[in-house]
C-alpha cells in the first residue's frame, strides 16, 4: 500500500515512541478516520483520489510534528517536561547518566579510607568540579537546543571530564603526600595485583552523583517546564 | 478559499474545542469542520494539532470520550463536554471577552465602546 495516506500512517506508527501500544493504536485509528473523512469530502467535490490524499495530509500537518505533539500529550501526565521532544535536553540527561555510571567505576580506585592532610576526601572535590561544570554547560545546552545544544553538551562532558581529571591528579598528588594515604593506596594496588578485585566505595559516590544528576537535570530543564499547551 | 485566512494560534485551540462541543458531542473531524465552518474558513487549523489538544483536555477532565459503534464502518471516538469542561469554557470565554475589550479600547485610542471622543 503506497498511497500517501498509508505512508503517513506508517510513519506516524514508527515515530510515536515511548507510549503504550494500545494508546498508540487508538491515536492512529483516530487520525486514520479523520484523514479518510477529509479525503472522502474532497473526492466528493471532484478532486482525484491521490490528490485528495495529498491535500488532506497537507492540511493535517507534518507527521513528525504530529507524533511529537502526541508524545508530549501522553508524557504530560507524568512529567512537566518535554524532554522527549528536545534532543538537546535528552543528550544532557544521557550525558549525566553516563557520568553517574562511569565516574564511580573509573575513579573508585582512588577511593580509599584515608582522609588526607586536609581531613576530607579531596577526590570528591574533583567530582564536584566536573559535575558543576557539566551542570552549568548542560543548563546552557538545554536553553540552546538543537545542534548547538548538543555540541555544548558534548563539550560539557569532555571538557568537564578533562578538567576533573587534571583536578583529580593534582589532588591525588596532594593526598599522596600523606604517608598513611600512600600506604593505603599501595595496599589497594597490591589487592588488584593479587586478583582480589578493585577496592571500590561506590555507595557514597553513587549517591553523590545521583544527587548532582537530579539537581542538574532539574535546573537545566526547568526553563523548559511548561504545560503542553496545544 | 477565504483570501484573509490566517493560522489559528496554538493557544486558542483548546477554547475553540470546548466552545464547539457546547452544542453537543462530536468526533474529531466534526470538531475540525465546525471550527472552520464557523470561522467561514478564515481560521486555518493545522488539523494534526487537534488530537493532542483533545488528549490534553481529556486529561484535565474537561472532556470525556467514548468509542461509538457505527452502523457501517469502524467505531468512532466521540467527545462530550463534562461539567468541569462547561465551567472551564465559561471561565475562558469571560477571559477572552475581557481581553478583546482591552485590545479594542487600545485600538480605539483609549476610548471605550459607546464613548464619544473628547
Amino acid at each position: 500500500m503506497n498511497s500517501p495516506l498509508e505512508q503517513y500512517l506508517r510513519q506516524l506508527q514508527q515515530r510515536l515512541r515511548f507510549v503504550p501500544a494500545r494508546w498508540k493504536g487508538e491515536q492512529i485509528a483516530e487520525v486514520r478516520q479523520h484523514l479518510e473523512a477529509r479525503v472522502e469530502e474532497l473526492v466528493a467535490s471532484g478532486v482525484a483520489p491521490r490528490e485528495a490524499e495529498e491535500e488532506a495530509l497537507r492540511h493535517f500537518g507534518g507527521v513528525g510534528q504530529t507524533a511529537r505533539s502526541l508524545m508530549v500529550a501522553w508524557w504530560r501526565q507524568f512529567l512537566p517536561l518535554d524532554v522527549v521532544t528536545r534532543r538537546a535536553a535528552s543528550v544532557v540527561v544521557a550525558g549525566w547518566l553516563l557520568t553517574i555510571v562511569i565516574y564511580p567505576l573509573l575513579f573508585s580506585l582512588y577511593e580509599f579510607a584515608s582522609l588526607g592532610k586536609l581531613g576530607i576526601n579531596l577526590l570528591h572535590i574533583s567530582y564536584a568540579v566536573h559535575l558543576l561544570h557539566f551542570f552549568l554547560v548542560g543548563t546552557v545546552a538545554g536553553r540552546m537546543g538543537g545542534r548547538r545544544g548538543i555540541a555544548a553538551t558534548l563539550w560539557g562532558f569532555v571538557g568537564g571530564w578533562t578538567i576533573a581529571r587534571i583536578t583529580g591528579e593534582i589532588l591525588f598528588a596532594i593526598q599522596m603526600s600523606d604517608p598513611q594515604a600512600r600506604q593505603q593506596f599501595e595496599q589497594a594496588l597490591a589487592q588488584i595485583a593479587r586478583g582480589e578485585g578493585v577496592v571500590m566505595r561506590t555507595g557514597p559516590e553513587m549517591v553523590y552523583c545521583a544527587a548532582m544528576l537530579f539537581a542538574g537535570a532539574y535546573f537545566a530543564t526547568r526553563h523548559q517546564l511548561r504545560r503542553a499547551v496545544v | 478559499m477565504n483570501p484573509n485566512r490566517r493560522d489559528l494560534p496554538k493557544n486558542d485551540l483548546p477554547l475553540l474545542i470546548l466552545a464547539t462541543l457546547e452544542d453537543g458531542p462530536r468526533h474529531g473531524y466534526g470538531i475540525a469542520r465546525a471550527i472552520e465552518g464557523v470561522s467561514e474558513s478564515a481560521l486555518r487549523l493545522r488539523e494534526g494539532s487537534l488530537y493532542p489538544a483533545l488528549r490534553v483536555l481529556e486529561q484535565d477532565g474537561y472532556l470525556q470520550s467514548e468509542w461509538e459503534v457505527q452502523p457501517s464502518g469502524p467505531a468512532r471516538k466521540v467527545y462530550t463536554l463534562t461539567d468541569s469542561g462547561r465551567a472551564e469554557l465559561q471561565k475562558r470565554r469571560a477571559e477572552w471577552e475581557q481581553y478583546a475589550r482591552f485590545i479594542g479600547t487600545i485600538l480605539r485610542g483609549g476610548q471605550k465602546p459607546n464613548e464619544q471622543p473628547a
